[in-house]
């Protein structure tokens, strides 16, 4: 390879000259016996003389018990717990598919989800705690429908067909989920583990059951100064999100309101001593 | 012309707008609900004289007949697999640009862009400012032909047979120079990648009514001529 010296001085590789040599990339390398080499071809059973581990076919569907797949989906989605009961509930009895999907549009008002109604009802209709059935309540059977063929004024049409109604029924898992669903056991097992912030539970629950609920400025505003709340530090948005979790709350949109579960949970904590649960309960009734 | 004529001629050109605003809307955007009620609730032509073509309305009225709740996100989804598509493949998806058809290196915004754009600005259009996507997506090439068919429309039921001959003109140049000479690529993607009926019908449709489209204009003006 000739270098040329430039006017920098940094002498540069004179690439055509190596060109014209022949060079060839592959001269170091020693091909020699490897035309015998008879490479593997085929069924996986090469694979597995190589040590290599078997690749498990995928199953077509989960064969688990709809009971387990139910639980696991719960498990899951723990967030989505009360839309996801809300659903089952709604379709004890079988509810129409588009029904169903409005209701479930209404819930995510008040519970955004990223999940769309159709998300919500295949997720469980997979786990087994729902099913598609027919007007008859049996199960729905998927028919290929052809378009109908029309004539008006002398001019064929192709009209589309309706298929038959469908509707969500919860099955015997569903049911076995709502019938596991124990609200009041959360509350007083959250009591429990919280003791030592009663006072503050009950404030909130006190400020909620006022007609049209509390906000989260107004629950803020009484609780956050609260010396309770001070070492370690808390604010209320905490115990809220407890509250809710438990089904003792629900959010309106605008504002938290009290469920049944609250009102008795308040009832639960009537002898807990709170005089700023007082005051907010004499305005209210005032 | 005849009165008559004209009047026939204006019904057949108010069709072509129509069919050309079904197909610029099914490429612009995923179905939604009110679309696809709509759609439900149509009359598809079951003999429009092209093999294609009633190929393609029989795959969507096929498809009709059988939707539910959860058609939306199925078509959505076939939607993004095949004008989308994943990865950064150029031939992952049926991309709908003349750019890409038409450019060595499958890209967008290549020449074909602008000579459309060019001749937007022409017939006094241009892209909405909430459009996103380039000129010469094939929903904004089918939108101008039915720019076009509704005012060649207009031009008849005013008896302006110029305007009319003018329009139509126009029309077989875009349908030979841009539209027609890329879209049957399109549609092989599309045939390649697409799940559902719907989007396979929709190619279909597409490479049948624009030959028939093409083969009309050829007719209509070699009359004229």
């Amino acid at each position: 390879m000739a270098n040329n010296s430039t006017a920098t001085g940094i002498d540069e590789l004179d690439l055509n000259d190596a060109l014209d040599e022949g060079y060839d990339p592959l001269a170091d390398i020693d091909f020699a016996g490897d035309e015998d080499v008879d490479y593997p071809v085929g069924d996986g059973a090469n694979l597995k003389q190589a040590g290599l581990p078997e690749v498990e076919p995928v199953p077509a569907h989960d064969a688990r018990p709809a009971s387990e797949r139910t639980a696991e989906l719960f498990s899951r989605m723990a967030t989505r717990r009360k839309t996801l009961l809300a659903i089952l509930r709604k379709c004890q009895e079988k509810q129409p598919v588009r029904e169903v999907v409005d209701y479930i549009c209404d819930l995510k008002t008040r519970d955004r989800s990223v999940y769309s109604a159709n998300d919500f009802c295949s997720l469980l209709e997979r786990a087994g705690a729902i099913e598609r059935v027919g007007e008859d309540g049996a199960s729905y059977e998927e028919v290929e429908l052809e378009p109908k063929t029309v004539v008006v004024d002398g001019v064929e049409y192709l009209e589309p067909q309706t298929p038959a109604p469908a509707f969500w029924l919860t099955t015997q898992a569903g049911l076995d989920m709502i019938a596991a669903d124990d609200p009041e056991g959360r509350t007083e097992q959250l009591f429990e583990e919280e003791d030592a912030y009663l006072p503050i539970f009950k404030r909130i629950l006190t400020l909620c059951s006022a007609a049209g609920g509390a906000s989260a400025k107004q629950i803020a505003k009484a609780c956050d100064t609260d010396p309770l709340l001070q070492s370690p530090r808390y604010y209320s948005s905490r115990f809220v999100e407890k509250l809710n979790k438990s089904d003792a709350l629900t959010w309106a949109g605008k504002t938290w309101e009290l469920t049944q579960t609250g009102r008795e949970a308040l009832v639960q904590l009537e002898s807990v001593d709170d005089p700023a649960s007082a005051e907010i309960l004499a305005n209210l009734e005032a | 012309m005849a009165d008559e004529m004209l009047n026939d001629l204006a019904e057949l050109c108010a069709q072509r707008d129509s069919t050309y605003a079904l197909l610029a809307r099914l490429y612009r955007v995923e179905v939604d609900q009110p679309l696809l009620d709509g759609l439900h609730a149509t009359r598809f032509p079951a003999a429009t004289g092209s093999t294609k073509a009633n190929a393609g309305y029989r795959a969507l009225a096929e498809y009709l007949s059988n939707i539910d709740e959860r058609s939306t996100t199925e078509l959505a989804v076939d939607f993004a697999r095949v004008f989308i598509g994943y990865g950064v493949d150029s031939y992952a998806a049926a991309f709908p640009f003349e750019s890409v058809y038409t450019s060595e290196k499958r890209l967008k915004m290549q020449e074909a862009r602008d000579e459309v754009l060019a001749i937007y600005h022409a017939y006094g259009l241009d892209k909405s400012s909430e459009w996103e996507e380039s000129e010469d997506h094939v929903a904004a090439e089918l939108e101008f032909m039915q720019v076009l068919c509704a005012r060649t429309t207009e031009a008849l039921k005013a008896g302006d047979e110029d305007k009319a001959a003018q329009l139509l003109q126009t029309q077989k140049n875009f349908l030979e120079d841009h539209l027609a000479s890329w879209t049957p690529m399109m549609t092989v993607d599309i045939r390649r990648l697409a799940k559902t009926k719907f989007y396979l019908g929709l190619a279909d449709l597409t490479d049948g009514f624009l030959a028939e489209d093409e083969a009309f204009l050829n007719e209509v003006l070699g009359d004229e001529e």
